[in-house]
């Protein structure tokens, strides 16, 4: 099983205001600069530590996930690693120039030595305000821009489109991305609707933080799906993310998990409910899908697995950055490895 | 035998296509150009070509609405010569064996879900009239023009009107102007 470092690119000074958007006032700009040091900081001791990837994601207007654009930071971490896939996940489509978007892409490509991995995703109901996207429209311009970026990527000679939301009559991009015929795309399985498009286009999946019974039902229609396309997804196909809390035994990961809880608050940091649903702690964007031990760790992995997961991308938690990082790299990187 | 349905107002263009005379695509890209619809029962080509002699424009652009018109309007298209303006086929199927070799701007309007197109059909297109815009329509299927008729109307017409310029778009994007 491959694993990818989830990190955040995180604010790391202190902010008085919760909710979305967060004033910038609420930012200091040294601090600004300091995180983003830190989260480059963080992404190498990942690498160090045995993940095979990495990941930055798309959020606006808060400081809990400070990468309006990830490509930007993906640039940077690309010259600070040599290892890891740098995976975009991902771009929210609907709030961002399909065209340049392919050609930000394919140019980290070029930057990282075709190390790049991408998911494209129509971002959460909060974020559709950031540009002033119609939330009912956001899954028909995430498909066409899908289909949009492909055809970029692909297409060897100048070519005009003419979409039901996109319109370009010269699209021609520079560079090619290193990896032939463009880096893996992965898109979101969490609907039964999103699961089966990705199935039909020949694109791996991506779930978030659902139980693994959710899971399997979800990789068993994307199967189905592109089964009926004409190819059969493997589990490198299937990528799942969570949160994971760590330490060396189930107890102490227990009370780390406890304090995690207690200090949560109410709205995630991208303005998403927080309560985790029906009072189980591991549901939900806010709930913790991991806890434990290495042993109690792997059974989850291999529960997963079993479901047809093949990448964990996670936030790790376990007493600070640095010591989890190294924690993960001693106990659980190796063992994590081994489940097949 | 053949049928002629015109309309609108504007630089003429004369289009080939069964079912194209009266359709939506028509009346959309009759907006802003007279666009006379031929529909013929046996020789196509031939029967544009003497529309357009016994008319006396000077200027005319053509179009192919399918197939077997497509072929028909790349022969009508050479006929013309030098009054030939521009010409753009939709849905055309695969290329004739011998294609017209045409000097004036060509576009080729394309679904990116068409059936009867196979994957290599851009290029099989490009490599039988060279210097070709190649325009995708999404979700435009076998036939763009009944597909997608208002996205058909706005590539066609923007071609047909302004050519290998018609990447430059000419509405205003002002929100607000007033």
């Amino acid at each position: 099983m491959k694993t990818c470092f989830l990190g955040t690119g995180g604010y790391t000074g202190q902010v008085a205001v919760r909710g979305w958007p967060v004033p910038p006032a609420e930012c200091d700009r040294e601090e600004a600069a300091k995180s983003m040091a830190t989260a480059i900081r963080n992404y190498r001791l990942a690498e160090e530590a045995g993940f095979d990837w990495i990941s930055i994601s798309e959020h606006h207007y808060q400081p809990g996930l400070m990468t309006p654009n990830p490509a930007i930071l993906a640039a940077a971490v690309s010259r600070e690693t040599s290892r890891v896939k740098i995976a975009l996940l991902g771009p929210l489509i609907p709030l961002v120039n399909p065209v340049r978007t392919a050609e930000e892409i394919a140019m980290l490509d070029a930057l990282n030595g075709g190390r790049t991995v991408v998911l494209f995703l129509k971002g959460t109901p909060n974020e559709h305000a950031t540009y002033g996207t119609n939330p009912a429209e956001t899954r028909d311009i995430t498909q066409e821009g899908v289909d949009l970026i492909l055809r970029a990527w692909t297409e060897p000679q100048p070519f005009s489109w003419e979409g039901r939301y996109f319109r370009y009559r010269t699209v021609s991009v520079w560079p090619r991305t290193v990896q032939d015929p463009h880096p893996p795309v992965f898109y979101s399985g969490n609907s039964e609707e999103s699961a089966q498009f990705a199935g039909r286009r020949g694109l791996s999946i991506a779930i978030g933080f659902a139980p693994p019974e959710k899971v399997k039902q979800q990789v068993d229609i994307y199967k189905r799906a592109a089964h009926a396309a004409g190819w059969e997804p493997t589990h490198d196909n299937v990528l799942y993310r969570g949160r994971m809390v760590i330490a060396e035994t189930d107890s102490a990961a227990n009370e780390i998990a406890e304090r995690i809880r207690a200090r949560a608050p109410a709205t995630t940091p991208t303005g998403a409910p927080a309560g985790a649903g029906g009072g189980d702690p591991t549901a939900g964007v806010a709930g913790i899908q991991f806890v434990g031990g290495p042993d109690a760790v792997l059974r989850k992995a291999q529960t997963l697995h079993e479901a047809g997961v093949g990448i964990l991308d996670v936030a790790v938690a376990g007493g600070g950055m640095t010591r989890s990082l190294e924690l993960f790299g001693r106990l659980f990187a190796p063992a994590l490895k081994e489940v097949a | 035998m053949s049928g002629l349905v015109e309309i609108g107002v504007g630089p003429p263009i004369v289009a080939l296509g069964v079912s194209f005379a009266g359709s939506d695509a028509h009346r959309l890209l009759a907006v802003r150009f007279r666009v006379v619809a031929l529909e013929a029962e046996d020789d196509a080509a031939a029967a544009a070509a003497r529309f357009v002699a016994e008319s006396g424009l000077e200027q005319v652009g053509f179009l192919g609405v399918g197939a077997a018109a497509s072929a028909e309007a790349l022969l009508a298209a050479a006929e013309a010569g030098e009054r030939a303006r521009s010409i753009v086929l939709a849905s055309p199927g695969p290329p004739p064996a011998d294609p017209r070799l045409l000097k004036i701007p060509k576009a080729v309007l394309i679904g990116t879900d068409d059936p009867a197109q196979p994957p290599d059909a851009v290029a099989t297109w490009r490599a039988a009239l060279p210097g070709c815009h190649v325009v995708l329509i999404y979700e435009g299927g076998g036939d763009v023009a009944a597909i997608r008729p208002r996205a058909f109307a706005e590539a066609a017409g923007d071609f047909l009107e302004r050519q290998g310029r018609f990447g430059f778009m000419t509405g205003s994007v002002a929100i607000s102007p007033g």
